[in-house]
């Protein structure tokens, strides 16, 4: 209920009574409670300017000044109330008296418990020193640039981020489904699901032993290689050795199990080479040439919209109609094929797009192997202004990639991916 | 303050006790204005029906005068919270100027009147001369249709009814009203 509410019933029920009695002091007091009412209404004219100002960067978990510079320009005293909404930061309201004319600088302490930029909520409210009306003070919008504390980067490195790339390649193409006849048992690969090791046999012979079940099909398999200089730029041979190594892996996975592989590598604007069925892994690393290239890895990400109109028409003039060397390679793939395309998706996240959905209306399955060069950058020369752009442009590459999952199969790798084992034997 | 001195010195000039309760609801508002702004509806519950002074021509219809603008006065210190502490230069004077006017009822009512008057601009400004000049404008109505309103409920009447204008008046400018809860929780 409002007090203004109460005042008015208050009026009415004096009104009803002086009425029926005949008696003028109810109707006085009536006429006494109106006049203030009016009064009060009519002078609440609130002009207060509020000006925040927020730090550049705070730290997730660690308290943080929010500073708040407030004028009462008005002709009333009123109490003026600050709150945050937002629901990643947690802060304690402000609630302070203002008389007018009045300057007042005050701080607000808030803890973010999120990383990332968040967006601030902050409400500022003013209230006349009734209780009966309020306003609306509006407040410039603003983000807040949080970054991860310490603490929570010492708990995220604790969880051992094992991802069995190879694994997730088959499981996202769902090569050859398996059927319920057993087929053999043999030695454990790299890659293997866990669940299928056969433990009695590999107690028995010392090594870990699968079950092998027969598949429907044994399908043609695909490799994009992304072999353009600016997808191999690197300040150390991190990447590209990596690169190397997933790729190897690939073909000796899939080679194992009988599956024919093709090799198609290609760079901005062409395909580079094509390679059929190479023999193994190492033939088909021998055949690509990846080489690094020394420079500054494109650590931005490029956006997902449409090129402007000058652009376009420069790129059209340039090569008449534009094609890139992934579309290009993507129309080389057989239909029905499965296609493991290996490239960062923050260069050229619409070609990517375009060739997944190239490969998609030829019924072939398609999944994205994107090595974030963010990952692979060198931890030696790090300092606070390099880890902050370092944040920025992973922060980039998360939002991109999260539009661009719902559209295509995408499975993030560093260099933790790699399973030892292969490193070794390659 | 004044309102608790106004009340007091009303309630010992119209000859009825019930203003003397006043400091109790100053109490109270120490607590919660909420909870005052309860014991100040029944308290005006009760004093406006204990009060018939009969025709606002006669003398003991200033009396009711007297009463509304000592509880406007109380109303506006209940709700802007009651502090206790010395009271200011400003108001030492207005309360000097009441205590003293307070020995006889024509005396009284102008510098009540004045008192409330000043404290309404003080606080609201330019808005308190639409009061003033509704009072004007009452006082000029009473005077002129004075043979016509004989009976008290024709007055009673009468007065409600121009001061549904103020509500008018008011509604004029847009607020939005704060919705607080008058009775909290423990």
């Amino acid at each position: 209920m409002k007090r203004t509410d109460l005042l008015l019933s208050l009026a009415a029920v004096l009104s009803a009574g002086a009425y029926l009695t005949g008696n003028i002091t109810p109707a006085l007091i009536v006429a006494g409670i109106l006049g203030y009412y009016s009064m009060a209404r009519l002078s609440f004219n609130p002009k207060i300017e509020v000006e925040r100002k927020i730090p550049e960067r705070g730290v997730e978990f660690e308290p943080l000044k929010l500073s708040f510079r407030i004028k009462n320009l008005s002709e009333i005293t009123g109490k003026l109330r600050i709150n945050e909404e937002s629901e990643f930061i947690f802060a304690r309201d402000i609630k302070v008296r203002v008389k007018p004319g009045e300057n007042k600088l005050l701080e607000q302490i808030i803890i973010p418990h999120r990383k990332g930029y968040i967006p601030l909520k902050g409400k500022v409210i003013f209230e006349d020193e009734l209780g009966f009306f309020y306003e609306e003070i509006p407040i410039n919008e603003e983000k807040l640039l949080v970054l991860p504390s310490a603490r929570s980067i010492r708990e995220a490195l604790k969880i051992k981020r094992q991802v069995e790339a190879i694994a997730e390649v088959e499981k996202a193409l769902g090569i050859g489904i398996e059927t319920l006849d057993f087929k053999e048992l043999r030695e454990f690969h790299p890659g293997d699901d866990v669940r299928k090791i056969e433990w009695k046999s590999t107690s028995r012979l010392g090594e870990l032993i699968v079950k092998e079940f027969y598949r429907e099909t044994l399908s043609e398999i695909y490799l994009l290689i992304n072999v353009d200089r600016k997808f191999r730029r690197e300040l150390k041979n991190l990447k590209v050795d990596y690169l190397v190594l997933i790729t190897a892996q690939l073909v000796e996975y899939f080679k194992k199990f009988g599956y024919r592989i093709n090799g198609i590598a290609y760079d901005d604007d062409r395909i580079v080479k094509l390679v059929p069925n190479p023999r193994d892994g190492k033939t088909f690393i021998g055949k690509l040439k990846l080489a690094p290239q020394k420079g500054i890895p494109p650590l931005k990400a490029t956006s997902l919209e449409k090129d402007s109109h000058l652009s376009k028409k420069i790129l059209s003039l340039k090569r008449r109609v534009y094609t890139s060397g992934l579309v290009r390679a993507a129309l080389k793939v057989e239909p029905n094929s499965y296609v493991v395309i290996v490239d960062d998706i923050g260069i050229h996240p619409r070609e990517i797009l375009k060739a997944v959905n190239t490969l998609e209306k030829k019924g072939s399955t398609v999944v994205v192997l994107y090595p974030n060069p963010v990952f692979f950058m060198s931890k030696n020369d790090l300092n606070e202004e390099r880890l902050e752009l370092l944040y920025r442009r992973y922060m980039e590459r998360k939002k991109l990639m999260k539009k661009l999952m719902g559209k295509a199969k995408i499975i993030e790798v560093g260099p933790k991916d790699l399973i030892p084992k292969v490193v070794g034997k390659l | 303050m004044i309102g608790i001195i106004a009340s007091i010195l009303t309630a010992v000039l119209t000859g009825n006790y019930l203003p003397l309760l006043t400091p109790l609801i100053y109490v109270i508002s120490l607590k919660s204005k909420n909870i005052a702004l309860f014991a100040f509806y029944i308290y005006i519950l009760m004093l406006a029906f204990s009060f018939n002074p009969g025709s606002i021509y006669t003398l003991n219809g200033m009396n009711s005068i007297l009463v509304t603008l000592s509880v406007i006065i109380v109303l506006d210190e209940i709700l802007r919270g009651f502090e206790l502490r010395l009271p200011s230069k400003e108001e030492f004077i207005l309360l000097g100027a009441l205590t003293v006017s307070a020995i006889t009822l024509y005396t009284f009512l102008p510098v009540l009147t004045a008192v409330t008057f000043y404290t309404a601009y003080r606080r609201f400004g330019k808005a308190s001369f639409y009061v003033i000049g509704w009072w004007v404008l009452v006082i000029v109505f009473l005077y002129a249709a004075k043979n016509q309103l004989i009976h008290t409920g024709a007055q009673a009447l009468v007065i409600i009814g121009l001061a549904l204008v103020l509500i008018l008046v008011g509604e004029r400018k847009d607020v939005k009203p704060i919705d607080v809860k008058l009775i909290k929780k423990p």
